[in-house]
């Protein structure tokens, strides 16, 4: 569904991903994992958008989105829950959703979404006349998934949810993560918590110094030697 | 002693904020959502005021229907300095990273152009034209009409305003890139679009203020330097970037110059605005209104 190949990204003179080639399977949970500063989040901007290419090109549903605005990718079906969750603060939480949803396919289907995404996050719509920015952390990444999907991507891009969450909390997210995939979205995940990751993926890869180093089924890097010792601490 | 609860007094303010609110308003909208400053908005309102006077000099079409002129003639302005200008300044990397300061010296440069143009064109000599000045009574005071006309209209548009950024699917854009720029980019918003939209829009209000000033005030090339610095004041005191807040501010701007003045003299016009302003950078940079930056 999503092709990577040979793409090289940075910022300004500096590159950061060199030569990165990756697939992402429809209906897939694909898991990008790698240690701080390896370039995770610099592919996913680089996918959504807001960072140039330098070389190399990205694919989504057989059209070329190398050089596409970031407002045509996510009229194409794709979405980034980016790093940090960036949801507008001084927005309800009403209107995060609605912005969500400004994309011109998706918003006639405004009002219908919002009820799915109040029944996915119930929180959300206790909530919905407060600003953002008086949620709690795990209220916010709730809030950032959902204006992500408000959009109906097909492809939902998520960048590092589990960050800064309680760990009880955490573990509803990516069982949150699961039952998004079950409405039929195709999710490509970065995380941390790699362990929990490869526990729903299907496929992962590890980013190493903006390089691809290893890649595999989530189950077979899980049982791999090397990736116990270097990120699960076994 | 002047009698602070007469009407007279309280309709100037009124007229006042609802300029300065317009004014405001689309200083705040082309800074919110590019970070330009734009120091040649008062121009784009000097612009609109010879366009009405001409307009009634020469056809005797008053300025309630030259506005419309300005409107579009003012929003096709801004379409193209945004297009041959600012858009390339926004897209050099180089001249980006200092962006609040390059744009400021490169609309500095315009409203020099714009207002030696206008000397040259029509001398430098301040003009005015006889419209609506019949005496209005409400009650036991006396105003002329044009002042209730530009009240009238300046009101309207403040709050159309207002709506259209609470309502509309565009309003509800701009205020997503105002408040986080990466985030809009991100749920898909047209940012070259919408950034065209507001600096069009912004200078076709100036345009329309332009057009309501040239009723009460004479034109003159030189009109539009005060109510740039005004307008500064007022977004600074309703926060940056903060639309609803800088038609407070507009407000809160007008009753101290209002109130002030009456209270001492004209001279004291310019140490009140400029007052304001020093203070409120000193003590309250972030606005009057809340501690966030950026509300709405
Ligand atoms: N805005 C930026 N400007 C310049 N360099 C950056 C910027 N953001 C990140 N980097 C650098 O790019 C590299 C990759 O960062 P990032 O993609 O954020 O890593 P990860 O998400 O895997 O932790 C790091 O060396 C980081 O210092
Ligand atoms: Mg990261």
């Amino acid at each position: 569904m999503l092709e990577i190949a040979d793409l090289s990204a940075g910022y300004g003179e500096a590159g950061v991903l060199d030569a990165v080639s990756l697939d992402v399977a429809r209906g897939s949970i694909t898991a990008l994992v790698g240690s701080n500063g390896a370039g995770k989040t610099t592919l996913m901007r680089t996918v959504a958008g807001l960072l140039p290419v330098k070389a190399g090109g990205i694919v989504f549903d057989g059209s070329d989105l190398t050089r596409a605005a970031p407002h045509d990718r996510v009229e194409r079906g794709l979405s980034l829950v980016p790093e940090g969750r960036l949801i507008f603060p001084g927005f309800s939480v009403e209107e995060n959703l609605r912005a969500g949803a400004i994309a011109p396919h998706a918003r006639p289907r405004l009002a219908a979404r919002l009820e799915e995404m109040y029944a996915l996050f119930p929180i959300l719509k206790q909530r919905r006349r407060q600003p953002g920015g008086t949620l709690s952390g795990g209220e916010q990444q709730m809030l950032a998934i959902a204006r992500g999907l408000m959009s109906c991507p097909r492809l939902l891009l998520l960048d590092e949810p589990s960050l800064g969450l309680a760990p009880a909390v955490a573990q509803s997210l990516f069982e949150t993560i699961v039952r998004i995939r079950g409405t039929g979205v195709t999710v490509f995940v970065v995380e941390q918590d790699i362990r929990s990751t490869l526990e729903i993926a299907d496929t992962a890869y590890v980013l190493e110094n903006g390089r691809i180093v290893m890649l595999g089924t989530a189950a077979d890097l899980l049982e791999d030697p090397q990736v116990r010792q270097a990120y699960l601490g076994l | 002693m002047v009698d602070l609860f007469s009407g007279q007094l309280l309709i100037a303010a009124l007229v006042l904020a609802a300029i300065y609110g317009l004014v405001a308003l689309g200083l705040n909208l082309i800074y919110g959502t590019m970070r330009l400053l734009n120091v040649a908005h008062g121009e784009i309102l000097m612009l609109g005021g010879y366009l009405a006077y001409w307009t009634f000099t020469l056809t005797g079409v008053g300025p309630v229907w030259s506005m419309f002129l300005a409107l579009v003639l003012a929003g096709a302005f801004g379409a193209i300095v945004y297009r041959t200008l600012c858009r390339r300044v926004l897209r050099s990397s180089r001249l980006i990273e200092q962006i609040e300061a390059n744009s400021l010296l490169l609309l500095f440069g315009v409203s020099i152009i714009l207002q030696n143009v206008i000397a040259l064109s029509f001398t430098a000599t301040a003009r005015a034209y006889p419209y609506l000045d019949d005496i209005v009574r409400i009650g036991t005071f006396q105003v002329t009409a044009d002042r209730l006309v530009v009240l009238g209209i300046g009101l309207a548009l403040c709050f159309a305003a207002i709506l259209f950024f609470r309502l509309s699917a565009t309003g509800l854009q701009i205020r997503a890139l105002i408040q986080q720029p990466d985030a809009a980019l991100l749920v898909g918003v047209d940012v070259e679009r919408m950034r065209l939209i507001s600096f069009s829009l912004g200078f076709a209000i100036a345009g329309v203020a332009g057009c309501l000033i040239s009723m009460l005030e004479q034109v003159s090339p030189f009109m539009g330097f005060p109510f740039t610095i005004a307008a500064f004041v007022v977004i600074i005191l309703g926060g940056l970037g903060n639309l609803a807040g800088g038609l407070a501010g507009a407000a809160v701007l007008a009753a101290i110059e209002v109130y002030g003045v009456a209270l001492t003299t004209t001279s004291m016009r310019s140490i009140l605005i400029y007052g304001v302003f020093i203070a409120v950078l000193v003590w309250r940079p972030q606005g009057l209104f809340g501690g966030r930056s950026m509300v709405r």
